[in-house]
């Protein structure tokens, strides 16, 4: 690993998963530097998913350490972990889908400035201003009315990618943000992402099989093989592996 | 399903309404709008965990007993007045749905029903084989005037009030940030996680809300009656609540009410025509989960949607 300057924000140590005698995650080591946007590539199987789940407390860890900003956090439930400065989206996007789009994003802004249980309608109406403009900025301020199960899939990620910056995280983890996306499509959600991402200073991990979008958003790539860190490095470090376009851009391409 | 304001229009046309029926409805009219009434707060009680939490109850009389019984226990074992009777019921039935809902939240979907099915099997073994305590099946009699000895008329308006208070207080907590995140719990408790928020603790917080509020329907129908008996908190009054609510409308907060009204009125005039009543009711359940699994509610919608669209010349 390189050493940067800046304490990171997220370090994983010899992170574990095992699923019966199936070993997802073999002890992945992870470390992020505060503000970089990591992508985290590899095979079907590879642990992507599983290892995003761990951090994320959706999956508890069989073994090892998950630090946020210096503390451990291993074992915390998903909406400590939400309130220490995680956001997540999923590899199939959760949103409420019987609400409107509106009210996914007000729901989103309850819970993260702690109104979640309020009896008072003024938070609704104080809040309905500031979903009204995030909505605007993720493009989907127009479907505003409709019901979430009623948008593109396209603009479902966008809103939940909205509700995730509602809670102001300062780490991302976004699985696979564009799977079943179309090509400009994916390439304009991605942009937003890291646009919003670079603006907030945020942190930036994400899952992704598109290889040109890793190269276009990524600071840096992990690439992991069979539930461990195969390899890591900047975009062109990744492309001149040979053992990586052995395992893993040689597929497909 | 949308975030609105009380329109006092419908509540006044709806007291309105009621009142006219217990002044006109002669002998029976009293007693069937009470019957609905109550029903109707019970139904809605559960309709708050169905529509907007997500969460099917098999357990639900249980609440409804514990609010009889909290009345009954009060005022025959510890000599209260009936006024402050009527507090301990839906206290008694509130603090259960605590400890319940404790235990029964840890679970998601069938494992969640059977549990409320386990919990309110419990409670109801518990009322009725505890003879020194609840007077096991014999119940728990005499322990004050049917209807505080209030002429039956006037029992019914004191419910509607209550009543109406009561599912007015549920309109805005549906309408209020709390309803919000109730509904979003009911629709991927994952996301709230994720979002920061645990889902146990707001759909437990939903359990005790409906769980007061059942009892607060049971304290009146065991007033109404002047006694309580185990069946209050038996398998036959938790499938009352569930036949109601699916058959007034799930989705909708008047389920609830519009199913107490025709579930009520179905079992007082069927069986007058036929003897196998509950056969009539089942047919009826069919038919609406086949065709408007929405029910009446969204059958109402249905139409309504369709006047809009398609005016007629």
């Amino acid at each position: 690993m390189t050493a940067t300057a800046g304490r990171p924000i997220l370090e994983a140590e010899g992170v574990a998963r095992q699923f019966g005698r199936f070993v997802a995650l073999g002890g992945v080591d992870l470390a992020l530097e505060a503000g970089e946007k990591r992508a985290l590539i590899g095979p079907n199987g590879a642990g992507k998913s599983t290892f995003i789940n761990v951090v994320g407390g959706q999956l508890a860890a069989s073994a090892g350490t998950i630090r946020l900003d210096g503390r451990d956090v291993t074992g915390l439930q998903p909406h400590q972990l939400a309130r220490s400065g995680l956001g997540r989206t999923f590899q199939i996007s959760r949103t409420y889908r019987q609400m409107s789009v509106r009210e996914n994003l007000v729901a989103a802004y309850l819970v993260a400035r702690g109104h979640g249980y309020s009896l008072s309608r003024g938070r609704l109406r104080a809040l309905a201003a500031e979903a009204e403009a995030l909505l605007e900025r993720v493009g989907i301020a127009g479907l505003a009315e409709r019901p979430a199960d009623d948008i593109s899939h396209g603009d479902r990620k966008r809103l939940e990618f909205a509700m995730v910056l509602a809670g102001e995280p300062r780490l991302l983890l976004l699985d696979e943000p564009t799977a079943g996306m179309g090509l400009k499509e994916r390439h304009e959600l991605m942009d937003l992402v890291a646009e919003e991402a670079s603006g907030r200073g945020l942190t930036l991990l994400f899952v992704e099989h598109d290889i040109d979008v890793v190269f276009r958003i990524a600071d840096r790539i992990t690439v992991m093989a069979r539930g461990q860190v195969f390899a890591e490095g900047t975009a062109d470090e990744i492309a001149a592996d040979r053992e990586v376009q052995r395992i893993y851009l040689g597929e497909g391409h | 399903m949308s975030a609105a304001r009380i329109d006092w229009r419908i509540v006044a046309a709806g007291c309105l309404a009621v009142l006219a029926a217990i002044a006109l409805g002669g002998r029976g009219g009293a007693p069937l709008v009470t019957e609905m009434l109550l029903m109707a707060l019970f139904a809605s009680s559960l309709n708050l965990l169905m529509s907007y939490g997500g969460m099917v109850s098999f357990g639900h009389a249980a609440f409804f007993g514990l609010g009889a019984y909290g009345l009954a226990l009060a005022v025959s074992r510890f000599g209260l007045p009936v006024a402050a009777g009527l507090a301990c019921g839906p206290l008694l039935a509130g603090l259960l749905a605590l400890v319940f809902g404790t235990l029964c939240v840890r679970l998601s979907h069938i494992y969640f029903a059977m549990l409320t099915l386990a919990c309110g099997q419990i409670t109801f073994t518990v009322l009725f084989q505890w003879y020194d305590f609840t007077g096991g099946d014999t119940g728990i009699t005499g322990f004050m005037a049917p209807a505080f000895g209030l002429d039956e008329r006037w029992f019914a308006v004191v419910v509607l009030g209550v009543v109406v208070a009561c599912l007015l207080a549920l309109w805005r907590v549906v309408n209020a940030p709390l309803g919000i995140t109730i509904r979003s719990v009911g629709e991927d408790p994952e996301r709230v996680s994720a979002s920061g928020l645990n889902p146990r603790r707001v759909q437990l917080t939903a359990f005790v809300i409906a769980g007061t509020l059942a009892g607060v329907a049971g304290s009146l129908f065991a007033a109404l009656q002047g006694n309580a008996f185990p069946d209050y908190a038996g398998l036959g009054f938790t499938l009352d609540s569930l036949i109601m609510v699916v058959l007034g409308g799930l989705r909708s907060f008047g389920g609830g009410l519009y199913g107490a009204v025709i579930y009520v009125l179905l079992r007082n005039y069927v069986p007058l025509l036929v003897t196998e009543w509950e056969l009539v009711i089942g047919v009826i359940l069919l038919l609406v989960v086949l065709w408007s699994p929405e029910g009446f509610a969204g059958g109402l919608q249905r139409i309504g949607r369709r006047l809009r669209s398609e005016p007629r010349p």
